[in-house]
């Protein structure tokens, strides 16, 4: 290893004494602004979210911190947010298709960095932090249980009651089974279905209100989850500072890949700024699962069994986010109209947003296998052949142009994916199951 | 090929960019401009990757702001063959002044703006060049 980077860093120091002015001479002027975009160091600070009154009380933070790793939280008491998003596991699960109650469609992706975005899950289907953590809790397949189940379990448990009281003022009396049943939600199982329809509206309003609470202290907890400085940021930090070999804080080899990554191959304009992601939805065609089951193009077929359907990504998930009831304009937002803007200005066209997906933040990626919105590659070298030679998309239209790229420019652009790893930065009581 | 307006600026990145206007219209004579358009971001420098408005004058050849104009927008990147990432709305304040609302570019390279200009049974189609 050592002997691999000597060279790079002859050759700089040879530079920098024949030409002192170019001090940086491995880095061309315009790659040098490209890559302060992508370092740490440029990032913002955490944008606040009008639409949750306690996104940045610390109270807010650590009843949320309890939720997330609470498994009363579910239809069968085995499954919390956690157990999807492990924090030894940069908060994936390693798993193509997650499992909760059931499996769920998609793969589960990191959340540091999360808070960050102005949509959520893969195909945008929520605006805000806190109305995503309303899908999984109501999921058949994730969390199976359902708001009036939870609102009782806040109502119930004492430390739980006191921390929602003393951040969303008093709560309701639930104990009336004839107003509240069991379980009761408009979305989820038959029978909470039918419960939730025998309710006053007032009494919905009333248990909708404390499940989005608990959505937004949950929310809260999410933001402390903002990434550490990585090998790449301490390389670049170097860098900047004058010292072209970086303080040798990356090898040949994933120098070489962070050239491809701002430069021939392109990443930079999906993965762009300190997050690596424009946060925009894109087509780049990954394979549809559904579309490869066997008989998928024979007609003849779905006489008998039901064609599956392509995954539409942001075609689909930005009319929901439009429809959702818990979006920023929505009654249960803490925002104005004006804090509304990713909403309002909503790209919804056909061309502009069918087969089209998130594109995922590429901090932590060597830790996240596998890849992409159903882990369809189960490594990183499956992606880069993929980006290398672009297949037609399943649905709408690929955006990738063909790269081209040697193996050995391969290899070394996925050197540099393994230099993006770091643990968020914050202490690690954060990371860990709290005492209850 | 009535370039009405001409600015450089600096992005955070300190990379400069420069930004221009090339009217289309008019297919016989593509220098026959009917309408005269200048805008300036609301937000200066133009902000790369946010949501922003810019601020939009329309004036007839001589010099009278042109009202009630219908203006529709469109744009992307030709090269990377996608669309603008959101959906911008023109709104009108007043005296040949319009609001376009919600433009974002959300990433570096060059882009297209296209502007459709419908007033008083005229109609003009304009295009913008960005290199960010
Ligand atoms: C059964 C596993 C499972 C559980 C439990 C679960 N998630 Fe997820 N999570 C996923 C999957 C799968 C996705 C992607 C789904 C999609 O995009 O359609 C996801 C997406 C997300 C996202 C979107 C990230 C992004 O960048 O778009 C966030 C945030 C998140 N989950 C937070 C939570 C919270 C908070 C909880 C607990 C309330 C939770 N999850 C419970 C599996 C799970
Ligand atoms: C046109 C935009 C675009 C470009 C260019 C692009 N990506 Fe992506 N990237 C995406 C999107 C969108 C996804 C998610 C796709 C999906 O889930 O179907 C993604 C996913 C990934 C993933 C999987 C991450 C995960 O957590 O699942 C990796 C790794 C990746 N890209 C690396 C790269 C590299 C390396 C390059 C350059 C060779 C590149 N990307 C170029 C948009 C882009
Ligand atoms: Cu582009």
């Amino acid at each position: 290893m050592t002997r691999l980077r000597t060279g790079p860093y002859l050759l700089s120091l040879l530079l920098s004494i024949t030409a002192p002015s170019s001090i940086t001479a491995a880095w061309s002027p315009s790659e040098l602004s490209l890559l302060r975009l992508q370092w740490l160091g440029s990032l913002p600070p955490l944008p606040a979210d009008p639409s949750n009154r306690v996104a940045d009380d610390p109270r807010a933070a650590e009843f949320g911190r309890r939720l997330f790793f609470d498994r009363r939280l579910s239809a069968n008491g085995e499954v919390a947010c956690a157990s999807c998003h492990i924090p030894g596991k940069s908060f994936t699960d390693g798993l193509a298709r997650s499992r909760g109650v059931g499996e769920t469609k998609r793969s589960a992706p990191t959340l540091i960095g999360a808070a960050y975005a102005p949509w959520y899950f893969w195909d945008g289907r929520s605006d805000s932090l806190w109305s995503q953590a309303l899908g999984p809790l109501e999921s058949p397949v994730e969390h199976g249980g359902n708001r009036l189940q939870y609102a009782r379990l806040i109502r119930n448990d004492p430390v739980y009651s006191d921390h929602y009281e003393t951040l969303f003022g008093p709560l309701p009396d639930l104990s009336d089974r004839q107003r509240f049943p069991d379980g009761a939600s408009p979305v989820g199982t038959d029978a909470a279905i039918a419960e939730w329809r025998g309710m006053a509206e007032v009494d919905r309003k009333a248990v909708t209100r404390i499940f989005v609470n608990v959505g937004k202290a949950v929310a809260a907890y999410q933001r402390k989850l903002v990434p550490g400085l990585a090998r790449f940021d301490r390389y670049l930090e170097k860098v900047f500072q004058g010292d072209p070999s970086g303080g040798g804080l990356m090898s040949t080899d994933e120098v070489a890949g962070l050239k491809l990554f701002v430069g021939k191959a392109m990443c930079v304009t999906c993965h762009m700024g300190p997050l690596f992601t424009n946060h925009g939805f894109h087509n780049v065609g990954a394979p549809d699962p559904a579309m490869s089951k066997p008989g998928y193009r024979l007609p003849i077929v779905h006489l008998f069994i039901e064609k599956p359907e392509p995954d539409m990504g942001r075609y689909r998930g930005v009319r929901q986010s439009l429809a959702s009831e818990f979006n920023c304009l929505g009654e249960y937002s803490d925002a104005t109209k004006n804090d509304c803007s990713e909403l309002v200005f909503a790209n919804t066209r056909h061309q502009d947003t069918l087969g089209a997906f998130k594109v995922p933040t590429l901090r932590n990626v060597a830790d996240t296998a596998p890849y992409m919105h159903v882990g369809q590659f189960a490594t990183l070298g499956e992606v880069l052949r993929h980006y290398n030679a672009p297949p037609v998309a399943p649905s709408g239209r690929n955006e990738l142009i063909p790269l081209a790229l040697t193996d050995r420019e391969l290899n070394q652009l996925e050197a540099f994916l393994h230099s993006l790893s770091s643990p968020p930065a914050v202490s690690a009581e954060w990371l860990q199951i709290p005492d209850l | 090929m009535g370039t009405v307006d001409r600015m450089k600026r600096g992005l955070p990145g300190g990379l400069l960019f420069a930004c221009f206007f090339i009217a289309i219209g008019g297919h016989a004579q593509p220098n026959q401009e009917k309408f005269i358009v200048t805008y300036k971001s609301q937000v200066e420098p133009m902000p790369l990757n946010r949501i922003h408005s810019w601020r939009m004058r329309v004036e007839t050849t001589d010099g009278m702001p042109v009202t009630g104009a219908d203006i529709r927008v469109d744009g992307g990147m030709p090269a990377h063959g996608h669309g603008l990432p959101t959906q911008p709305v023109v709104r009108e304040i007043g005296e040949g002044n319009y609001l376009v609302e919600g433009l974002k570019f959300s990433m570096t390279g060059y882009w297209e703006m296209w502007f459709e200009i419908k007033a008083g049974g005229i109609s003009e189609k304009k295009k913008f060049a960005l290199d960010f």
